[in-house]
């Protein structure tokens, strides 16, 4: 690939890759199988540059996350590692706490986000994607709606029925 | 702590980290490109021999006979 390609691949990831990865993490549940596919689409972006280079920016990420959405109806993996990545995802809120805080805060911040961990994986996949793209992915309800091809209004409404459901389920205020 | 602060910490752990994102990256340009032309490697061959008999002492003659052209008179 030429110079000017692998720049046009870099700029491509550093715009897209959280929040595809938010997408991953909410169609999936799993953090590290998220990353996986993440690898996965983008080297398909590698490969087929071709596909997306001339394209608008708004059709590049279109086409990304075209990839993103077939990965994952091709992808029907067995979620063997599931577990062990909840329990290290647990031990990481425990370990990554903000230091400035004393011991038994961050054992009780550890615990609540683990908590609300659980309850994201209990949400239905719809709800739990949508809330992961506005979430961890940082999008705003028009573009989690573009990215999933829904009006804002649906995006801002599931977005609400999350919320109800994981304040009900770890007994905060929604 | 607020739902709010706690989707915000969620949202933190969550995502990958800068060296986790720039893992990934690399793990995919390292890999060759369909697309490259088959005969770059004759090519970037080509050149360092070019590169390597250049730098080399040869006799005249010698170097004479590595022009394009000659016709060994």
């Amino acid at each position: 690939m030429s110079g000017d390609a692998e720049h046009d691949f870099n700029r491509l990831y550093e715009e897209q890759q959280r929040a595809v990865h938010a997408y991953l993490l909410g169609r999936t549940g799993d953090r590290e199988a998220a990353r996986d596919l993440l690898q996965e689409v983008f080297l398909r972006a590698w490969r087929h540059a071709d596909s997306w280079r001339d394209l608008p920016p708004d059709r590049q990420r279109a086409w990304v996350f075209a990839v993103a959405r077939n990965l994952v109806i091709d992808t029907h993996r067995t979620r063997a590692s599931a577990e062990a990545a909840r329990a290290a995802l647990e031990r990481d809120a425990v370990a990554a706490a903000p230091a400035g805080e004393g011991p038994e805060a961050r054992v009780e911040l550890g615990e609540r986000v683990a908590q609300l961990d659980r309850a994201i994986r209990e949400l239905p996949e719809k709800l739990r994607t949508v809330l992961s793209l506005h979430v961890a992915g940082g999008l705003t309800s028009a573009q989690v709606g573009e990215v999933l091809g829904e009006p804002a209004g649906t995006v801002r409404y599931q977005l609400s029925q999350a919320r109800r459901q994981l304040a009900a389920a770890i007994g905060a205020e929604p | 702590m607020s739902l709010d602060d706690l989707l915000d910490e969620w949202g933190t752990r969550s995502r990958l980290t800068a060296r986790e994102a720039e893992a990934v990256r690399a793990a995919v340009v390292a890999t060759r490109q369909p697309g490259l032309d088959a005969g770059w490697w004759d090519d970037l061959m080509g050149q360092v021999s070019a590169t390597v008999i250049g730098a080399t002492v040869l006799p005249d003659r010698a170097r004479l006979a590595l022009q394009p052209g000659w016709s060994g008179a």
